[in-house]
């Protein structure tokens, strides 16, 4: 009855009618541009208003979106395109091949720092002719450029020049081609989106598509079971049985290439010390710290344990109390009063975690509870989205983070691991990882490709930039209400125009 | 006072009989005690069957080692098919191939075990490769057939080992090679291990056993009604449409699964008034309905991949998984689950995702590795001109 009744407003609040899905986000996305998305709930926002030119079928082969045919050089140097002449942006304007040389040039320019930047790193250059042809001249050959060009296309006509900034104005007024329109920020920090009309291959059949904002996952859940909800993108594990029993929900596996981790800032003493960093994983229990969260699977590096990458010879790193103490007392530490101290200083560090990071709060407790009995004094931080943006990604102003990162297919960890990774901001560094990433991307031999990448899980191992902890059980979680539903693994929506809601 | 009233009627009204009480799970329910003999006489045994835990159930004796010995061959079976697609599929894909390598004796092998026309692959075989494949591919180009043994191995280690699996496969040998079947050096200066393809094929044969059981013991904790009605057909006999269309439809899959549900909870509800407590203790513990649902929906998967519909299967799979422990193989999630899953992936396009299944095959069944690692091979490549995409939470 209690939570019932905590749950009245939410319920009376609901505004939606049976055509609209309802789809709960952790936290609403702190910015709707596609230059500068790096959280998931972003990700799947970007889905729903833009389009790429090319994406995925439901095979997983690249398809064209934006395209309408191309052609690509036999020097393998440039990729002409047509653009579809029967797309329009949100506002009617119809896409044209300026809007992609906009996109490409906005990505590159240094000045607008988008995190996307990496993405069309292999473009050179973009020329346009008439109003639909697009030529991409590359820095290198390329055998299926295609399968590259899935990022989302901007409106040129909606920004003032290729260097954008966090701030624009575009951020609460998105326009893009997909198969919905923004419509409305609501007071409670949801989102209304209406199928656009005029979108690819037609309406999209469900009318109405509502993001709340609903911080607890648990929650999440309830409302799921009492129909406040149509979907919920990530269960957590200990909700899956309750949901799997009820016949009103569907479960699909989602987002399962995702791994958590705790990472140190390495431009910072005394994190910039290899045996530091090893100590500090050395004193986690990492089994202790996954049981309340749910079931999940213990990692040793950076990919989860079915990817082909994944380094089965690397064992998960285990409580080692005398291993730390070594490790601590090689790097300069002394034990005081059972505290690690250095130069008179004790070891003192802070622990920023994200707001909404789902089951954050049992985890930190629980890690600052062990890094203290193993004689780390810890502070902790919780961080908005804005906050952690800011002091995180641009600033790097912080000790450790516990995060999780998620991957689509590739699980391609140079952005991660690479010294010039655009999200490495934990500045770690490494000559023979940055090799073997760039060994790793350059090969065409799978099976050179995934012995450069298991080496470099042993080494991110053995460096620890980051305690490596462990995979959860992923799945989302849909009303049977809503038919026809196919999930991307990584995107989410990219398939949405089917679904539609049933009886 | 309705409610307490209710709670002390001492009997509850008459259920509407149900084929189900006439299979296995309803003989537990009426006669646990027939159960408990049945059980008794290989109790380890049963256990590790009931828990699919086929390794530790083979080892046994009786009905149900046999059983799990039977399993663990159809898996085995599964296990060779997948790593056959996989290594059509990925020596397809990878252009140019590796200069000198053996991988197309390998993938030809693998055609050949499994039907297919395996001259493409070793015609593939260059000058440059190491003499030992040489001698090899030629003399499977002179003999391209596995149901006798070899002529003359000539003491060619890749010959030896073909010859080794002839061998246990025709009962003139208890042993057969296992593990590694080749290493050559990678461009990188690492080694590229090659697996050996025929060690699932292998294994299919020589689990399979030939006694049959009969009665209780035959049937128990599998997907049959009776000895003859088993899966989509108990499905039929239950009232429950198994037809699944001419189209690969993902809906229909959800609302046969739907409708099966609502036979088996209702048959559940039925039992959890009226059985006895050591029947309710059985139905709870061995999670009785669970498993059988759990079994028909598999079976009901493994007949839309025959039927070419692999969106299906994935669906009737994950209706089947048991998400307490959804990367774990246990009573409800056995190994047959993952590799139908893996394979329904696998045919859908989502070449990554057949990997997730086929890792837990991996920990309990070494001779899922050399799948898993073409597979992944596959999976690299489909993404090898990708830009990857990471983001946070």
């Amino acid at each position: 009855m209690f939570s019932l009744l905590i749950m009245a407003p939410l319920l009376s609040m609901s505004t939606a009618g049976a055509a609209s899905f309802r789809y709960a986000e952790d936290q609403a996305p702190g910015i709707v541009n596609p230059l500068f998305s790096t959280t998931m709930g972003e990700a799947r926002v970007n889905e729903l208003l833009f389009d790429g030119l090319y994406s995925d079928s439901q095979e997983l082969a690249t398809v064209p979106d934006l395209v309408q045919s191309d052609e690509l050089s036999e020097d393998g140097l440039t990729l002409t395109l047509r653009l579809r002449s029967d797309v329009s942006w949100h506002d009617g304007r119809p896409l044209q091949g300026q809007d992609v040389a906009f996109t490409v040039q906005a990505m590159k320019e240094p000045g607008t720092l988008s995190t996307e930047a990496g993405r069309v790193s292999f473009i050179e250059r973009v020329e346009t002719q008439g109003d639909s042809l697009v030529v991409l001249h590359f820095t290198e050959p390329q055998v299926r450029p295609q399968d590259k060009l899935t990022f989302k296309i901007l409106p040129s006509h909606a920004f003032s020049s290729t260097v954008v900034t966090r701030s624009d104005s575009f951020r609460t007024r998105p326009l893009g081609t997909g198969p919905y329109k923004l419509v409305t920020y609501n007071d409670d920090n949801s989102i209304t989106f209406q199928a656009n009309s005029e979108g690819l291959g037609g309406k999209a059949r469900i009318a109405e598509v509502v993001m709340r904002e609903v911080s607890d996952k648990s929650y999440q859940a309830k409302l799921l079971l009492y129909e406040s909800l149509e979907g919920l993108v990530r269960v957590l594990p200990r909700d899956l049985a309750v949901l799997q029993n009820n016949r009103k929900i569907e479960l699909y596996p989602y987002q399962t290439n995702s791994w958590w981790y705790v990472g140190f800032n390495q431009a910072r003493a005394p994190f910039d010390d290899a045996r530091v960093r090893q100590a500090m994983s050395y004193l986690v229990d990492v089994d202790a710290l996954l049981a309340p969260v749910g079931t999940g699977e213990v990692l040793s590096g950076p990919f989860v344990r079915s990817s082909p990458f994944y380094n089965h010879q690397v064992s998960p790193r285990t409580y080692n109390d005398t291993r730390a103490a070594t490790l601590l007392e090689e790097a300069g530490f002394a034990s005081e009063g059972g505290m690690w101290t250095r130069d008179g200083e004790p070891l003192t560090v802070t622990l920023s975690a994200h707001r909404t990071l789902e089951s954050a709060q049992e985890v930190v407790i629980n890690l600052q509870s062990q890094l203290r009995s193993g004689g780390v004094t810890v502070e902790v931080e919780f961080l908005d989205e804005a906050e952690w943006k800011a002091r995180i990604w641009r600033q790097q102003d912080y000790d450790l983070v516990l995060s999780q990162w998620s991957f689509d297919r590739n699980e391609d960890v140079r952005e991660q691991l690479h010294s010039d990774g655009a999200r490495n901001f934990g500045s770690y560094s490494n000559p023979e990882v940055d090799a073997l990433l760039n060994e790793a991307r350059a090969t065409r031999d799978p099976q050179v490709k995934k012995a450069a990448l298991r080496k470099v899980h042993a080494l991110a191992s053995q460096d620890s930039p980051m305690i490596f902890l462990w995979t959860l059980d992923s799945y989302s979680a849909i009303s049977t209400r809503v038919d026809d539903v196919v999930i991307h693994p990584f995107y989410f929506f990219t398939w949405v125009r089917q679904w539609h809601m049933g009886s | 006072m309705l409610l307490l009233w209710l709670s002390c009627t001492p009997t509850a009204p008459p259920m509407a009989p149900s084929p189900l009480d006439s299979a296995w799970m309803g003989q537990i329910m009426a006669q646990p005690q027939l159960f408990t003999q049945t059980v008794d006489s290989e109790r380890t045994a049963w256990v590790a069957l009931h828990a699919n835990s086929w390794r530790g159930a083979h080892r046994g004796t009786g009905t149900p080692a046999r059983r799990a010995s039977d399993l663990h061959a159809d898996l085995a079976l599964r296990v060779a098919g997948l790593e056959a697609t996989g290594w059509e599929r990925t020596l397809s894909a990878w252009s140019p191939l590796p200069a000198g390598s053996a991988l197309p004796f390998f993938a030809g092998l693998s055609a050949l075990e499994a039907g297919g026309a395996p001259t493409k692959w070793w015609k593939l075989i260059d000058t440059d490769a190491d003499p030992v494949v040489l001698q090899a591919t030629q003399a499977m180009l002179k003999q391209p057939t596995l149901s006798t043994r070899l002529a003359d191995t000539m003491g060619n280690p890749l010959l030896e080992r073909v010859d080794q699996h002839l061998a246990a496969r025709l009962g003139e040998s208890e042993e057969w090679p296992s593990g590694t079947a080749w290493t050559e050096p990678l461009s990188s200066g690492e080694a590229r291990s090659i697996p050996d393809p025929q060690l699932p094929w292998t294994l299919s044969v020589m689990l399979l056993s030939t006694d049959q059981a009969v009665g209780m013991e035959a049937l128990l904790f599998s997907d049959c009604l009776s000895a003859s009605v088993c899966g989509p057909d108990a499905m039929a006999v239950l009232g429950v449409d198994p037809n699944l269309g001419p189209s690969d439809n993902p809906n229909l899959a959800r609302s046969i699964a739907q409708s099966l549900d609502q036979v088996l909870d209702t048959w559940a509800r039925d039992q959890r008034k009226n059985a006895s407590p050591e029947a309710l203790g059985l139905l709870e513990d061995l999670q009785v309905v669970q498993k059988f649902r759990g079994q028909l929906l598999l079976s009901l998967a493994d007949e839309a991949l025959d039927q070419g519909h692999p969106k299906q299967a994935v669906v009737l799979v994950q209706y089947a998984m048991d998400l307490n422990a959804p990367r774990t193989l246990g009573p409800v999630n056995s190994p047959t689950h993952f590799a139908v899953l893996a394979q329904a992936h696998l045919e859908s396009g989502h070449t990554r995702e057949a990997l997730d299944a086929l890792e837990v095959l991996t920990r309990s069944y070494p001779e899922a590795v050399g799948a898993d690692e073409i597979l992944g091979d596959l999976a690299i490549l489909e993404g090898l001109d990708r830009q990857g995409d990471s983001k946070e939470n």
